[in-house]
């Protein structure tokens, strides 16, 4: 492998770990219901798609589903744990894809903790850019529960 | 990119994996109870605060607190999960967040729906002591964050 081989591969690492900082954060952000300080980590052409909640572009529209968001979020306690990426980097655009669980809990004994009441598997399906020196979401795909159970004939 | 230069960023990219490596060890080591081997994660002036403990500083004191640890926490039904690194590194010293929850039932009681979940988060700063990655803090939230008790 000659310098600019070795020179690409590398930048492809840093990459991978600047992306891997960049959702992790997201989901520290998410459990902690900071729906403001998630919204810079978007590109501003970003679509996002959470649930059912349809597609929205850009970063106005990704604003106004965070703020309709909290209130039905912030009715569901549960923590939110991000396991298991799978990325691949070109250039300056990237794609990954990984497991959320959702463990929803009755908060009816202390503050912090609960009683375990259920769990969900969720999966991110994600295009990230790089804008400047940073990467940022470029569109953002949540499906929960996942995998969804088949159609019955 | 020079020689120079790409030798630089994989040392950072080796930076990034010895410390994400150095904290889920430390991790297996609280589970397992090893505690000769967990204080030598530790710089000599690290301060260190877990749970409700309050902060201790230097190696004698976190000593005593990770066997009260290690002893709190030794049920074998509990599981102990560390994700999600947030971490950032400058030259030999280095900061990171991640997620440690705990999974939790009472065994004396396993016919009663008990099963309990409580989220916390680690924060972190290391250094590089001798060309090996330490902590120089250590700081376990748990629960973290705080939800409201329903009425």
């Amino acid at each position: 492998m000659n310098l600019e081989e070795m020179s690409k591969e590398v930048q492809a690492l840093e990459a991978i770990e600047a992306i891997k900082n960049l959702h992790n954060e997201y989901i520290f952000f998410l459990r902690n219901q900071q729906f403001e300080d998630m919204i810079p980590l978007f590109a501003d052409d970003a679509v996002l798609e959470i649930r059912n909640f349809g597609p929205r572009t850009g970063i106005g529209e990704i604003s106004k589903l965070f703020r309709e968001y909290i209130p039905w979020e912030k009715n569901i306690p549960r923590g939110n744990s991000l396991v298991q990426p799978v990325i691949t980097v070109n250039g300056n655009t990237a794609k990954g894809h990984w497991l959320l669980y959702h463990f929803r809990c009755d908060y009816t004994k202390n503050a912090g903790d609960g009683f375990l009441s259920s769990w969900e598997q969720g999966y991110y399906d994600c295009e990230y850019v790089r804008v400047g020196d940073k990467w940022k979401f470029k569109h953002v795909k949540f499906t929960s529960p996942w995998p969804q159970e088949p159609e019955r004939k | 990119m020079t020689q120079s230069e790409l030798e630089t960023r994989i040392n950072a990219l080796e930076d990034i994996k010895s410390i994400k490596s150095l904290t889920k060890e430390f991790v297996f080591l609280l589970r397992e109870s090893k505690l000769e081997e967990m204080i030598n994660y530790f710089s000599d002036n690290a301060v260190v605060e877990m749970r409700s403990s309050g902060a201790v500083k230097g190696k004698e004191k976190i000593a005593r607190l990770l066997k009260k640890e290690a002893a709190d926490l030794n049920n074998p039904t509990n599981i102990y999960m560390l994700i999600q690194p947030v971490l950032t590194v400058n030259g030999d010293t280095a900061k990171a967040h991640w997620i440690m929850d705990y999974f939790t039932q009472d065994l004396k009681n396993l016919s009663q729906p008990s099963p309990t979940y409580i989220p916390g988060r680690y924060d972190c700063e290391y250094v590089k002591d001798n060309g090996k990655w330490k902590f120089s803090s250590l700081k376990w939230t748990s629960p973290w964050p705080i939800r409201p008790v329903k009425q």
